[in-house]
Protein backbone atom coordinates (compact mmCIF):
# COMPACT_ATOMS: atom_id res chain seq x y z
CA UNK A 1 0.00 0.00 0.00
CA UNK A 2 1.38 3.39 -0.95
CA UNK A 3 1.89 5.86 1.86
CA UNK A 4 0.42 9.32 1.72
CA UNK A 5 3.16 11.53 0.20
CA UNK A 6 4.90 13.52 2.88
CA UNK A 7 6.21 15.81 0.14
CA UNK A 8 2.66 17.01 -0.50
CA UNK A 9 2.09 17.84 3.16
CA UNK A 10 5.42 19.64 3.28
CA UNK A 11 4.48 21.53 0.15
CA UNK A 12 1.33 22.87 1.80
CA UNK A 13 3.45 24.09 4.70
CA UNK A 14 5.91 26.00 2.53
CA UNK A 15 5.86 29.77 3.05
CA UNK A 16 5.32 30.46 -0.65
CA UNK A 17 2.41 31.61 -2.79
CA UNK A 18 0.54 28.54 -3.98
CA UNK A 19 -1.76 28.80 -6.96
CA UNK A 20 -4.65 26.38 -6.92
CA UNK A 21 -7.09 25.24 -9.57
CA UNK A 22 -9.83 22.65 -9.25
CA UNK A 23 -11.62 21.00 -12.17
CA UNK A 24 -14.51 18.70 -13.03
CA UNK A 25 -15.67 17.14 -16.28
CA UNK A 26 -19.12 16.35 -17.63
CA UNK A 27 -20.29 14.33 -20.60
CA UNK A 28 -20.62 15.95 -24.02
CA UNK A 29 -19.38 19.32 -22.89
CA UNK A 30 -16.05 20.91 -22.12
CA UNK A 31 -14.71 20.42 -18.60
CA UNK A 32 -14.74 23.27 -16.12
CA UNK A 33 -12.14 24.68 -13.78
CA UNK A 34 -11.95 27.45 -11.24
CA UNK A 35 -9.48 29.04 -8.91
CA UNK A 36 -8.94 27.69 -5.42
CA UNK A 37 -7.97 29.90 -2.49
CA UNK A 38 -7.25 27.46 0.32
CA UNK A 39 -5.83 23.94 0.55
CA UNK A 40 -5.24 21.52 3.39
CA UNK A 41 -4.98 17.81 3.99
CA UNK A 42 -7.47 16.55 6.50
CA UNK A 43 -5.63 13.42 7.67
CA UNK A 44 -8.47 12.32 9.93
CA UNK A 45 -11.02 12.29 7.15
CA UNK A 46 -8.50 11.40 4.46
CA UNK A 47 -9.56 14.38 2.41
CA UNK A 48 -7.77 17.11 0.53
CA UNK A 49 -9.84 20.23 1.05
CA UNK A 50 -9.85 23.07 -1.48
CA UNK A 51 -11.61 26.37 -0.81
CA UNK A 52 -13.38 27.94 -3.77
CA UNK A 53 -15.94 30.70 -4.24
CA UNK A 54 -19.53 29.64 -3.57
CA UNK A 55 -20.49 31.12 -6.91
CA UNK A 56 -17.97 28.83 -8.60
CA UNK A 57 -19.13 25.84 -6.57
CA UNK A 58 -22.51 26.23 -8.25
CA UNK A 59 -20.85 26.07 -11.65
CA UNK A 60 -18.60 23.20 -10.67
CA UNK A 61 -21.60 21.16 -9.53
CA UNK A 62 -23.33 21.80 -12.83
CA UNK A 63 -20.40 20.09 -14.50
CA UNK A 64 -20.55 17.06 -12.19
CA UNK A 65 -23.91 15.58 -13.09
CA UNK A 66 -22.42 12.38 -14.55
CA UNK A 67 -19.12 12.19 -12.69
CA UNK A 68 -18.05 13.21 -9.22
CA UNK A 69 -14.37 13.05 -10.15
CA UNK A 70 -12.33 16.13 -9.33
CA UNK A 71 -8.76 17.20 -9.99
CA UNK A 72 -6.87 19.88 -8.12
CA UNK A 73 -3.58 21.32 -9.30
CA UNK A 74 -1.43 23.15 -6.77
CA UNK A 75 1.59 25.10 -7.98
CA UNK A 76 4.18 27.13 -6.15
CA UNK A 77 4.42 30.59 -7.68
CA UNK A 78 8.14 30.80 -6.93
CA UNK A 79 9.65 27.59 -8.33
CA UNK A 80 6.71 25.77 -9.98
CA UNK A 81 6.76 22.83 -7.56
CA UNK A 82 3.42 21.25 -8.44
CA UNK A 83 1.15 18.41 -7.38
CA UNK A 84 -2.09 17.18 -8.84
CA UNK A 85 -4.63 15.45 -6.62
CA UNK A 86 -7.31 13.32 -8.26
CA UNK A 87 -10.26 11.85 -6.47
CA UNK A 88 -13.96 11.95 -5.77
CA UNK A 89 -16.07 14.70 -4.29
CA UNK A 90 -16.75 13.84 -0.70
CA UNK A 91 -18.58 16.75 0.90
CA UNK A 92 -18.42 20.50 1.14
CA UNK A 93 -18.50 22.71 4.20
CA UNK A 94 -17.72 26.24 5.29
CA UNK A 95 -14.08 27.26 5.64
CA UNK A 96 -12.74 26.50 9.09
CA UNK A 97 -10.07 28.28 11.10
CA UNK A 98 -7.23 26.42 9.35
CA UNK A 99 -8.60 27.41 5.94
CA UNK A 100 -8.91 31.02 6.99
CA UNK A 101 -5.40 30.98 8.34
CA UNK A 102 -4.10 29.48 5.07
CA UNK A 103 -5.91 32.17 3.07
CA UNK A 104 -4.53 34.96 5.23
CA UNK A 105 -1.01 33.55 4.86
CA UNK A 106 -1.41 33.24 1.10
CA UNK A 107 -2.59 36.84 0.75
CA UNK A 108 0.38 37.95 2.84
CA UNK A 109 2.89 35.84 0.87
CA UNK A 110 1.49 36.85 -2.50
CA UNK A 111 1.56 40.49 -1.47
CA UNK A 112 5.24 40.06 -0.64
CA UNK A 113 6.34 38.11 -3.72
CA UNK A 114 3.84 39.19 -6.38
CA UNK A 115 2.08 42.29 -5.06
CA UNK A 116 0.32 42.93 -8.36
CA UNK A 117 -1.45 39.57 -8.10
CA UNK A 118 -2.58 39.82 -4.48
CA UNK A 119 -6.06 41.07 -5.46
CA UNK A 120 -6.59 37.79 -7.32
CA UNK A 121 -6.75 35.81 -4.11
CA UNK A 122 -8.02 38.46 -1.71
CA UNK A 123 -11.44 36.91 -1.32
CA UNK A 124 -13.73 37.03 1.67
CA UNK A 125 -13.68 33.65 3.47
CA UNK A 126 -17.44 33.97 3.94
CA UNK A 127 -17.82 33.83 0.17
CA UNK A 128 -16.00 30.50 -0.05
CA UNK A 129 -16.83 26.88 0.51
CA UNK A 130 -14.41 24.06 1.23
CA UNK A 131 -14.66 21.13 -1.20
CA UNK A 132 -13.55 17.76 0.08
CA UNK A 133 -11.71 15.47 -2.33
CA UNK A 134 -11.23 11.85 -1.30
CA UNK A 135 -7.83 11.49 -2.92
CA UNK A 136 -7.39 8.44 -5.11
CA UNK A 137 -4.11 9.55 -6.60
CA UNK A 138 -1.50 12.24 -6.18
CA UNK A 139 0.92 13.02 -8.99
CA UNK A 140 4.02 15.10 -8.98
CA UNK A 141 3.65 17.76 -11.63
CA UNK A 142 6.73 19.89 -11.17
CA UNK A 143 8.15 20.57 -14.65
CA UNK A 144 11.06 18.27 -15.33
CA UNK A 145 11.90 14.60 -15.63
CA UNK A 146 9.61 13.57 -12.74
CA UNK A 147 6.53 15.37 -14.04
CA UNK A 148 3.60 12.97 -14.00
CA UNK A 149 5.15 10.54 -11.52
CA UNK A 150 2.53 8.84 -9.35
CA UNK A 151 3.24 9.57 -5.70
CA UNK A 152 0.21 7.98 -4.10
CA UNK A 153 -2.64 5.74 -5.14
CA UNK A 154 -5.41 4.55 -2.88
CA UNK A 155 -6.23 0.89 -3.06
CA UNK A 156 -9.70 -0.36 -3.73
CA UNK B 1 -14.25 35.94 -32.52
CA UNK B 2 -11.86 37.01 -29.78
CA UNK B 3 -12.69 40.05 -27.71
CA UNK B 4 -10.27 42.93 -28.06
CA UNK B 5 -10.32 43.31 -24.26
CA UNK B 6 -8.58 39.98 -23.76
CA UNK B 7 -5.76 40.28 -26.31
CA UNK B 8 -3.18 41.03 -23.62
CA UNK B 9 -3.85 37.57 -22.15
CA UNK B 10 -1.91 36.12 -25.08
CA UNK B 11 1.29 37.90 -24.06
CA UNK B 12 1.92 35.25 -21.44
CA UNK B 13 2.30 37.57 -18.46
CA UNK B 14 0.05 35.44 -16.25
CA UNK B 15 0.16 31.62 -16.50
CA UNK B 16 -2.93 29.89 -17.82
CA UNK B 17 -4.40 26.43 -17.32
CA UNK B 18 -5.97 23.84 -19.58
CA UNK B 19 -8.50 21.29 -18.32
CA UNK B 20 -9.04 18.09 -20.29
CA UNK B 21 -10.86 14.90 -19.40
CA UNK B 22 -10.17 11.23 -19.94
CA UNK B 23 -12.38 8.45 -21.19
CA UNK B 24 -13.38 7.68 -17.61
CA UNK B 25 -14.54 11.27 -17.07
CA UNK B 26 -11.61 12.17 -14.86
CA UNK B 27 -10.45 15.74 -15.32
CA UNK B 28 -6.82 16.75 -15.65
CA UNK B 29 -5.38 20.22 -15.11
CA UNK B 30 -2.12 21.44 -16.62
CA UNK B 31 -0.32 24.74 -16.32
CA UNK B 32 0.46 26.70 -19.47
CA UNK B 33 3.08 29.40 -19.58
CA UNK B 34 1.59 30.93 -22.67
CA UNK B 35 -1.24 30.60 -25.18
CA UNK B 36 -0.62 31.56 -28.79
CA UNK B 37 -3.28 33.34 -30.78
CA UNK B 38 -3.34 31.78 -34.25
CA UNK B 39 -6.20 33.74 -35.77
CA UNK B 40 -9.59 35.09 -34.78
CA UNK B 41 -10.96 31.61 -34.09
CA UNK B 42 -7.94 29.48 -33.28
CA UNK B 43 -5.39 29.28 -30.50
CA UNK B 44 -2.39 27.03 -29.89
CA UNK B 45 -0.43 25.74 -26.95
CA UNK B 46 3.09 24.39 -26.84
CA UNK B 47 3.40 20.71 -26.03
CA UNK B 48 6.68 20.07 -24.27
CA UNK B 49 5.56 17.55 -21.70
CA UNK B 50 1.76 17.58 -21.75
CA UNK B 51 1.59 13.79 -21.61
CA UNK B 52 -1.79 13.37 -19.92
CA UNK B 53 -3.30 16.30 -21.78
CA UNK B 54 -2.25 14.76 -25.08
CA UNK B 55 -3.72 11.37 -24.15
CA UNK B 56 -6.99 12.96 -23.11
CA UNK B 57 -7.28 15.03 -26.27
CA UNK B 58 -7.17 11.85 -28.32
CA UNK B 59 -10.40 10.63 -26.71
CA UNK B 60 -12.14 13.84 -25.67
CA UNK B 61 -11.32 16.92 -27.74
CA UNK B 62 -13.38 19.46 -25.77
CA UNK B 63 -11.26 21.50 -23.39
CA UNK B 64 -11.54 24.37 -20.96
CA UNK B 65 -8.79 26.99 -20.95
CA UNK B 66 -8.49 29.75 -18.42
CA UNK B 67 -6.30 32.74 -18.87
CA UNK B 68 -6.06 36.27 -17.47
CA UNK B 69 -5.36 39.75 -18.67
CA UNK B 70 -2.48 41.32 -16.74
CA UNK B 71 -3.74 44.90 -16.60
CA UNK B 72 -7.01 44.22 -14.84
CA UNK B 73 -6.41 40.63 -13.64
CA UNK B 74 -9.69 39.55 -15.20
CA UNK B 75 -10.00 35.85 -15.93
CA UNK B 76 -11.22 34.62 -19.27
CA UNK B 77 -12.73 31.21 -19.89
CA UNK B 78 -12.30 29.66 -23.30
CA UNK B 79 -14.14 26.52 -24.31
CA UNK B 80 -12.37 25.00 -27.27
CA UNK B 81 -12.13 21.94 -29.43
CA UNK B 82 -8.85 20.25 -30.23
CA UNK B 83 -8.21 20.19 -33.97
CA UNK B 84 -4.75 18.72 -34.54
CA UNK B 85 -1.07 18.85 -33.62
CA UNK B 86 1.62 20.48 -35.74
CA UNK B 87 5.23 19.43 -35.45
CA UNK B 88 6.49 21.62 -38.26
CA UNK B 89 5.52 24.71 -40.18
CA UNK B 90 5.69 28.43 -39.52
CA UNK B 91 3.92 28.46 -36.15
CA UNK B 92 5.95 25.53 -34.80
CA UNK B 93 9.25 27.07 -35.92
CA UNK B 94 8.34 30.45 -34.53
CA UNK B 95 7.46 29.02 -31.11
CA UNK B 96 10.53 26.75 -31.10
CA UNK B 97 12.77 29.76 -31.71
CA UNK B 98 10.96 31.65 -28.98
CA UNK B 99 11.54 28.78 -26.53
CA UNK B 100 15.17 28.40 -27.55
CA UNK B 101 15.67 32.07 -26.82
CA UNK B 102 14.02 31.73 -23.41
CA UNK B 103 16.16 28.68 -22.60
CA UNK B 104 19.31 30.47 -23.70
CA UNK B 105 18.45 33.49 -21.56
CA UNK B 106 17.78 31.18 -18.60
CA UNK B 107 21.09 29.39 -19.16
CA UNK B 108 19.47 25.97 -19.63
CA UNK B 109 21.90 23.49 -21.13
CA UNK B 110 19.28 20.89 -22.05
CA UNK B 111 15.93 22.60 -22.44
CA UNK B 112 12.82 20.52 -22.92
CA UNK B 113 12.22 20.10 -26.65
CA UNK B 114 9.05 21.38 -28.25
CA UNK B 115 7.19 18.26 -29.34
CA UNK B 116 4.32 19.92 -31.14
CA UNK B 117 1.89 22.80 -31.20
CA UNK B 118 -1.64 21.77 -30.24
CA UNK B 119 -4.22 23.70 -32.24
CA UNK B 120 -7.72 24.42 -30.94
CA UNK B 121 -10.82 26.01 -32.40
CA UNK B 122 -12.36 28.39 -29.87
CA UNK B 123 -16.05 27.69 -29.23
CA UNK B 124 -16.78 30.31 -26.64
CA UNK B 125 -15.18 33.13 -24.72
CA UNK B 126 -16.51 34.22 -21.38
CA UNK B 127 -15.33 36.76 -18.85
CA UNK B 128 -15.20 35.00 -15.49
CA UNK B 129 -17.18 37.57 -13.53
CA UNK B 130 -17.38 35.24 -10.54
CA UNK B 131 -13.66 35.56 -9.85
CA UNK B 132 -13.59 39.25 -10.73
CA UNK B 133 -16.05 40.62 -8.22
CA UNK B 134 -13.51 40.93 -5.44
CA UNK B 135 -11.15 42.81 -7.76
CA UNK B 136 -13.40 45.87 -7.79
CA UNK B 137 -14.26 47.85 -4.66
CA UNK B 138 -17.77 46.94 -3.58
CA UNK B 139 -19.18 50.48 -3.70
CA UNK B 140 -17.98 50.81 -7.28
CA UNK B 141 -19.63 47.52 -8.19
CA UNK B 142 -22.88 48.56 -6.52
CA UNK B 143 -22.73 51.86 -8.35
CA UNK B 144 -22.51 49.99 -11.63
CA UNK B 145 -25.49 47.87 -10.66
CA UNK B 146 -27.55 50.94 -9.73
CA UNK B 147 -26.65 52.40 -13.11
CA UNK B 148 -28.11 49.30 -14.75
CA UNK B 149 -31.36 49.74 -12.81
CA UNK B 150 -31.50 53.39 -13.83
CA UNK B 151 -30.84 52.76 -17.50
CA UNK B 152 -33.20 49.86 -17.89
CA UNK B 153 -35.99 50.29 -15.39
CA UNK B 154 -35.89 54.05 -14.95
CA UNK B 155 -35.02 53.85 -11.25
CA UNK B 156 -33.24 57.19 -11.32
CA UNK B 157 -33.06 57.76 -7.58
CA UNK B 158 -31.81 54.65 -5.88
CA UNK B 159 -29.42 53.42 -3.23
CA UNK B 160 -27.98 50.11 -2.18
CA UNK B 161 -27.78 49.39 1.53
CA UNK B 162 -25.77 46.47 2.90
CA UNK B 163 -27.28 44.83 5.97
CA UNK B 164 -25.12 44.21 9.01
CA UNK B 165 -24.64 40.50 9.68
CA UNK B 166 -25.35 40.90 13.40
CA UNK B 167 -28.19 43.38 13.78
CA UNK B 168 -29.32 43.80 10.15
CA UNK B 169 -28.83 47.58 10.35
CA UNK B 170 -28.44 49.14 6.88
CA UNK B 171 -25.16 50.70 5.76
CA UNK B 172 -25.14 52.87 2.65
CA UNK B 173 -22.78 51.49 0.00
CA UNK B 174 -23.82 53.31 -3.16
CA UNK B 175 -26.40 55.76 -4.37
CA UNK B 176 -27.48 57.34 -7.58
CA UNK B 177 -29.54 60.46 -8.24
CA UNK B 178 -30.30 61.31 -4.60
CA UNK B 179 -30.47 65.13 -4.27
CA UNK B 180 -27.92 66.50 -1.79
CA UNK B 181 -26.13 63.15 -1.47
CA UNK B 182 -22.70 64.67 -1.99
CA UNK B 183 -23.19 67.36 0.65
CA UNK B 184 -25.13 66.00 3.56
CA UNK B 185 -25.83 62.66 5.13
CA UNK B 186 -29.32 63.82 6.06
CA UNK B 187 -30.24 63.44 2.40
CA UNK B 188 -30.59 59.74 3.18
CA UNK B 189 -32.39 60.07 6.49
CA UNK B 190 -35.82 59.01 5.33
CA UNK B 191 -34.43 56.40 2.95
CA UNK B 192 -32.36 54.89 5.77
CA UNK B 193 -35.52 54.43 7.80
CA UNK B 194 -37.19 52.86 4.81
CA UNK B 195 -34.18 50.56 4.32
CA UNK B 196 -34.37 49.49 7.99
CA UNK B 197 -38.00 48.59 7.50
CA UNK B 198 -37.48 46.80 4.20
CA UNK B 199 -34.41 45.00 5.52
CA UNK B 200 -36.46 43.22 8.14
CA UNK B 201 -38.50 41.25 5.61
CA UNK B 202 -38.08 39.16 2.51
CA UNK B 203 -40.71 40.85 0.34
CA UNK B 204 -40.62 44.06 -1.71
CA UNK B 205 -42.27 47.05 -0.06
CA UNK B 206 -44.04 49.80 -1.93
CA UNK B 207 -45.33 53.12 -0.65
CA UNK B 208 -47.30 55.19 -3.10
CA UNK B 209 -48.40 58.83 -3.18
CA UNK B 210 -46.93 59.58 0.21
CA UNK B 211 -45.46 63.08 -0.24
CA UNK B 212 -48.53 64.96 0.90
CA UNK B 213 -48.88 62.66 3.91
CA UNK B 214 -45.22 63.16 4.75
CA UNK B 215 -45.62 66.95 4.52
CA UNK B 216 -48.58 66.73 6.85
CA UNK B 217 -46.64 64.58 9.29
CA UNK B 218 -43.66 66.91 9.07
CA UNK B 219 -45.77 69.94 9.78
CA UNK B 220 -46.83 68.44 13.08
CA UNK B 221 -43.25 67.72 14.17
CA UNK B 222 -41.47 69.84 16.71
CA UNK B 223 -38.25 69.66 14.64
CA UNK B 224 -39.91 70.51 11.35
CA UNK B 225 -37.74 71.69 8.52
CA UNK B 226 -35.32 68.77 8.73
CA UNK B 227 -36.49 67.42 5.40
CA UNK B 228 -35.58 70.58 3.61
CA UNK B 229 -38.35 71.54 1.25
CA UNK B 230 -40.45 70.17 -1.51
CA UNK B 231 -38.37 67.37 -2.99
CA UNK B 232 -39.95 64.66 -0.92
CA UNK B 233 -40.35 61.27 -2.50
CA UNK B 234 -43.85 60.48 -3.63
CA UNK B 235 -43.37 56.78 -4.33
CA UNK B 236 -40.98 54.42 -2.61
CA UNK B 237 -39.91 50.92 -3.46
CA UNK B 238 -37.54 48.62 -1.62
CA UNK B 239 -36.60 45.05 -2.30
CA UNK B 240 -34.16 42.71 -0.56
CA UNK B 241 -30.97 41.43 -2.10
CA UNK B 242 -30.36 37.76 -1.35
CA UNK B 243 -27.19 35.66 -1.40
CA UNK B 244 -27.19 31.95 -0.72
CA UNK B 245 -30.59 32.15 0.96
CA UNK B 246 -29.69 35.05 3.24
CA UNK B 247 -30.75 38.68 3.10
CA UNK B 248 -27.58 40.73 2.63
CA UNK B 249 -28.84 44.09 1.41
CA UNK B 250 -31.69 46.28 0.28
CA UNK B 251 -32.19 48.34 -2.85
CA UNK B 252 -34.31 51.43 -2.19
CA UNK B 253 -35.74 53.54 -4.99
CA UNK B 254 -37.82 56.67 -4.96
CA UNK B 255 -39.79 58.85 -7.36
CA UNK B 256 -40.92 62.38 -6.66
CA UNK B 257 -43.63 63.61 -9.04
CA UNK B 258 -47.31 62.77 -8.76
CA UNK B 259 -47.36 61.83 -12.41
CA UNK B 260 -44.28 59.65 -12.14
CA UNK B 261 -44.66 55.93 -12.27
CA UNK B 262 -45.31 54.34 -8.94
CA UNK B 263 -43.32 51.12 -9.37
CA UNK B 264 -46.54 49.12 -9.43
CA UNK B 265 -45.73 47.75 -12.87
CA UNK B 266 -42.89 45.74 -11.38
CA UNK B 267 -44.04 42.29 -10.39
CA UNK B 268 -42.87 41.03 -6.99
CA UNK B 269 -41.45 37.91 -8.56
CA UNK B 270 -39.44 40.00 -11.00
CA UNK B 271 -38.05 42.08 -8.14
CA UNK B 272 -37.18 38.88 -6.31
CA UNK B 273 -35.23 37.73 -9.35
CA UNK B 274 -33.39 41.05 -9.50
CA UNK B 275 -32.63 40.68 -5.80
CA UNK B 276 -31.03 37.31 -6.46
CA UNK B 277 -28.94 38.67 -9.33
CA UNK B 278 -28.10 42.06 -7.85
CA UNK B 279 -25.68 40.99 -5.19
CA UNK B 280 -22.39 42.73 -5.78
CA UNK B 281 -20.20 39.71 -5.03
CA UNK B 282 -21.54 37.36 -7.64
CA UNK B 283 -23.52 39.21 -10.26
CA UNK B 284 -22.78 38.72 -13.91
CA UNK B 285 -23.85 42.20 -14.89
CA UNK B 286 -27.19 41.00 -16.13
CA UNK B 287 -30.70 41.10 -14.81
CA UNK B 288 -33.63 38.88 -15.69
CA UNK B 289 -35.68 39.87 -18.67
CA UNK B 290 -39.22 40.97 -18.16
CA UNK B 291 -41.84 39.43 -20.35
CA UNK B 292 -45.10 40.89 -21.44
CA UNK B 293 -47.81 42.06 -19.10
CA UNK B 294 -50.03 39.38 -20.64
CA UNK B 295 -47.68 36.64 -19.55
CA UNK B 296 -47.52 38.16 -16.09
CA UNK B 297 -51.30 38.37 -15.85
CA UNK B 298 -51.70 34.78 -16.92
CA UNK B 299 -49.52 33.78 -14.03
CA UNK B 300 -47.00 32.10 -16.31
CA UNK B 301 -43.33 31.96 -15.53
CA UNK B 302 -42.39 35.47 -16.50
CA UNK B 303 -38.63 35.30 -16.36
CA UNK B 304 -36.69 33.91 -19.21
CA UNK B 305 -33.28 34.05 -17.59
CA UNK B 306 -31.68 35.84 -20.52
CA UNK B 307 -29.34 38.66 -19.66
CA UNK B 308 -31.13 41.91 -20.37
CA UNK B 309 -28.35 44.37 -19.92
CA UNK B 310 -25.38 44.28 -22.15
CA UNK B 311 -23.21 47.08 -20.91
CA UNK B 312 -20.68 44.54 -19.70
CA UNK B 313 -21.23 41.77 -22.16
CA UNK B 314 -22.40 40.76 -25.57
CA UNK B 315 -24.72 37.82 -25.88
CA UNK B 316 -24.77 35.85 -29.06
CA UNK B 317 -27.43 33.21 -28.96
CA UNK B 318 -27.76 31.38 -25.65
CA UNK B 319 -28.32 28.06 -27.32
CA UNK B 320 -25.50 28.23 -29.86
CA UNK B 321 -23.17 26.47 -27.49
CA UNK B 322 -21.03 24.44 -29.79
CA UNK B 323 -22.00 25.71 -33.18
CA UNK B 324 -19.73 26.99 -35.86
CA UNK B 325 -19.36 30.44 -34.39
CA UNK B 326 -17.78 31.18 -31.05
CA UNK B 327 -20.17 32.34 -28.36
CA UNK B 328 -19.33 35.64 -26.73
CA UNK B 329 -20.71 36.37 -23.28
Amino acid sequence: MMQWPVAFDRFLERPVPIYIHIAAAGEGRPPFGCRGYTARFDAEGGLVRIGILKSQWIRLQACMRQHTALAALLTCGIDNESYQVKGELERQEDLNARDRSFLEAQIRLTSRHFPDYAPLISVNPADCVSIGIRAQAVYQQTPGPDAGVLLYEREG
Amino acid sequence: MMLSQMMSAFRGAIPSIIVTSGEDGRPNVANLSKIWLVDDEHIAIANQMLNKTELNLAVRPLVFIKTATPGDLLHWELEAEYIHAESGGALFESVRQHMDAIAWMAGLANPLPLRSMLIFRVLSVRKCSEEAQHLAPVPETCGDLLKVLSETLGMNRAAYWALDEEDQSPRLLASRGIPGAEKEGSAFASMRRFAEWAGSGDMPIRMQNISSQMRYANSSRSDRGEWGGGDLPNHLLAFPVMAFGERIGVVCCEETGIAEKSFDDLDDRYLAKIGERFRPDAGDGSLPERQSVHAKNRGNAVYSGYGLFRHQQQVVGQDQRYGASPRIY
